[in-house]
């Protein structure tokens, strides 16, 4: 039986709330401000919204993605951490419907979909990945995947849970291995689609996989919000011990340092080959004003994170550990308007623009919303509870 | 010093022996509560929790850090002084202070230092090797290596008193209490 108290279920009631009405407000916000001159205002809209979508595609994405490692790797801090991240993986359908605006707008927003745009020998050869149709269809396959991922993860621990068989997941150990590889291909080709081909004649390896890393730490940094915000309720405080925050501190810490090393890279191969088909990428991002951004973004992605995750102490308190996450995340939103900015912006940096500052909030709120109503039915599961009792006892022994 | 009186003690502390973890525990704790400062544990096996109760500062993790600062600082230098001033050579027409190229060795002569560091600032913070140590001198102190835990006022401690520590530890269910001599 469920023992969760009324009062967390309240509580992310109004969460739930709270979050739909901010996404209220700022789609009202941002749709007026579009509206006020729709021509003027649709590429500044579109680049916003595209920023705005894929940092919380993300979050559903690493909630996936950790859902999934969990089965391979084990450790409590996956049992801890199992509705949170079932909740997050739930909002995959959400962001699918939220995709409509950039696939109406692919023109608008993708230079090799415009006519003409392939005609040089280049992207010629390019023309058998970058077509309308291809990509069109490949929105839907990415989404297959991790929505298929997402329900078998979901549903068989469910399953588990509800009648204790503990063979009732053994199935999605099985597939764990396979679904990790598929997961990582599936976030590779579509950040290729969806981010890299805003730049079309560019291309990195390395690309994909910094946004895997991306996800990684923004996904953990969100769940540590999320415990620290749960532990109010007595149960959650014993199932989020200091322990658990660890173990996130410590994983934030393994990501940061993996998206350094990602990010790192694939700037110290291109600046050491230093070839002209590759170059023009970083420099505009380096320059006119780009290069603020870039210092900000290694300030706060790798410089803070790595100094403070380093001290045990600090991630063994949870209202520390959150004034990192919060760090985290804003540093994830600098990497995506890094990545993503410069392409629509050769000519420099001038500030962000309104829409930039409101767009996470309008998408961010309706994202919390379904998460919150998602987490809500099922806030805490028997596997869970069992920890909590099992922990008690070692303690008292 | 102010311990110089209590050096000149006979002894070195008294040991009290226990079965049972919790036991140990029970008894650190009710040594700080009585404001003992000089205590020690010995254990068959790691236990979390007690060098905290035993008021024991851990400066591995600061000697660590610096080990590391004091890496990247000899690791960039080290790349700096051959690649600008002592041998400066045209690579691809890029600047002699590349530092993009000088990132990968600074980080691992980081890890290098650090490493050693943490091996070395273990050791010699652990006051090791030590070959000699006063609760050698108690026989049974061997089974601390198997299944007895171990705990020892020292007679330096300032609240060390030989008949009322000897009593208080007596009263930890201690299995025996024993002398230790220097």
């Amino acid at each position: 039986m469920n023992t969760i108290s009324d009062s967390s279920r309240a509580r992310l009631d109004g969460l739930m709330k709270v979050a739909a009405g901010v996404g209220l407000l700022g789609a009202i916000g941002v749709g007026l401000g579009l509206a006020q001159d729709v021509q003027a205002n649709k590429p500044q809209f579109l680049q916003s919204y595209l920023f705005a979508y894929l940092f919380w595609l993300g979050l559903s994405l690493g909630s996936l993605a950790f859902g999934i490692l969990h089965y391979l790797t084990g450790g409590r801090w996956g049992v801890r951490l199992e509705r949170i991240l079932q909740a997050g993986m739930g909002t995959l359908p959400l962001m699918l419907l939220l995709f409509l605006p950039i696939w109406m707008n692919m023109q608008e927003l993708y230079p090799w979909s415009r006519p003409g745009a392939m005609d040089s020998e280049l992207m010629h050869k390019k023309a058998f990945w970058l077509n309308t149709e291809g990509w069109t269809a490949r929105i839907f396959v990415y989404f297959a995947i991790w929505m298929f991922c997402a329900w078998l993860l979901t549903s068989r621990g469910k399953k588990k849970d509800a009648t204790g068989d503990e063979k009732a997941d053994s199935g999605v150990r099985f597939l764990a291995g396979p679904m990790i590889i598929l997961h990582v291909l599936a976030v590779t080709f579509a950040v290729i689609d969806w981010a890299m081909s805003l730049e079309p004649e560019w291309f990195s390896t390395m690309y994909g996989v910094i946004f895997v890393a991306g996800q990684g730490i923004s996904t953990l940094a969100f769940a540590v919000v999320i415990c620290a915000w749960l532990r109010k309720d007595e149960q959650f405080g014993k199932l989020f011990s200091s322990a658990h925050f660890h173990d996130l501190g410590t994983l934030m810490f393994a990501f940061s340092m993996f998206w350094t090393y990602t990010s790192f890279s694939q700037y110290l191969i291109i600046w050491s080959g230093n070839i002209a088909e590759e170059t023009p990428w970083y420099l505009h991002r380096t320059g006119h004003g780009w290069q603020n951004v870039a210092i900000a973004l290694v300030a706060l992605g790798w410089f803070l994170p790595f100094l403070l995750l380093m001290q045990r102490k600090l991630k063994q308190q949870a209202h520390l550990l959150v004034g990192v996450a919060v760090i985290v995340l804003v540093a994830r939103h600098f990497d995506l308007y890094w990545q993503i900015g410069p392409a629509f912006h050769h000519d420099g940096f001038h500030g962000p623009h309104w829409m930039d500052l409101a767009m996470p909030f309008a998408i961010g709120g309706f994202w919390v919303a379904l998460f919150a109503w998602l987490l809500k039915a099922r806030p805490i599961t028997n596997r869970q509870i069992a920890m909590i009792h099992a922990e008690a006892q070692a303690a008292h022994h | 010093m102010s311990h110089t009186q209590h050096d000149a003690s006979p002894i070195y502390g008294y040991l009290a022996e226990f079965d049972d973890k919790d036991a140990l525990f029970a008894c650190a704790q009710a040594a700080r509560a009585r404001g003992f400062t000089e205590i020690e544990a010995y254990t068959p096996t790691p236990l979390h929790g007690l060098p905290e109760i035993l008021g024991y500062k851990n400066y591995v993790p600061h000697l660590v850090f610096l080990g590391g600062v004091a890496g990247v600082l000899t690791g960039f230098g080290l790349c700096y002084w051959v690649s600008v001033l002592e041998y400066p050579l045209n690579i691809g027409g890029k600047p002699f202070n590349s530092w993009q190229a000088f990132v990968v060795p600074t980080f691992e002569t980081m890890i290098l230092f650090a490493s050693l560091t943490a091996v070395f600032g273990m050791i010699i913070l652990n006051g090791l090797p030590q070959p000699y140590h006063p609760v050698f001198n108690v026989e049974k102190f061997a089974r601390c290596s198997d299944d007895r835990f171990f705990f020892v006022v020292l007679s330096r401690d300032p609240k060390f008193d030989a008949h009322d520590t000897r009593r208080f530890l007596a009263d930890q269910k201690a299995l025996s209490v024993d002398e230790v001599p220097h």
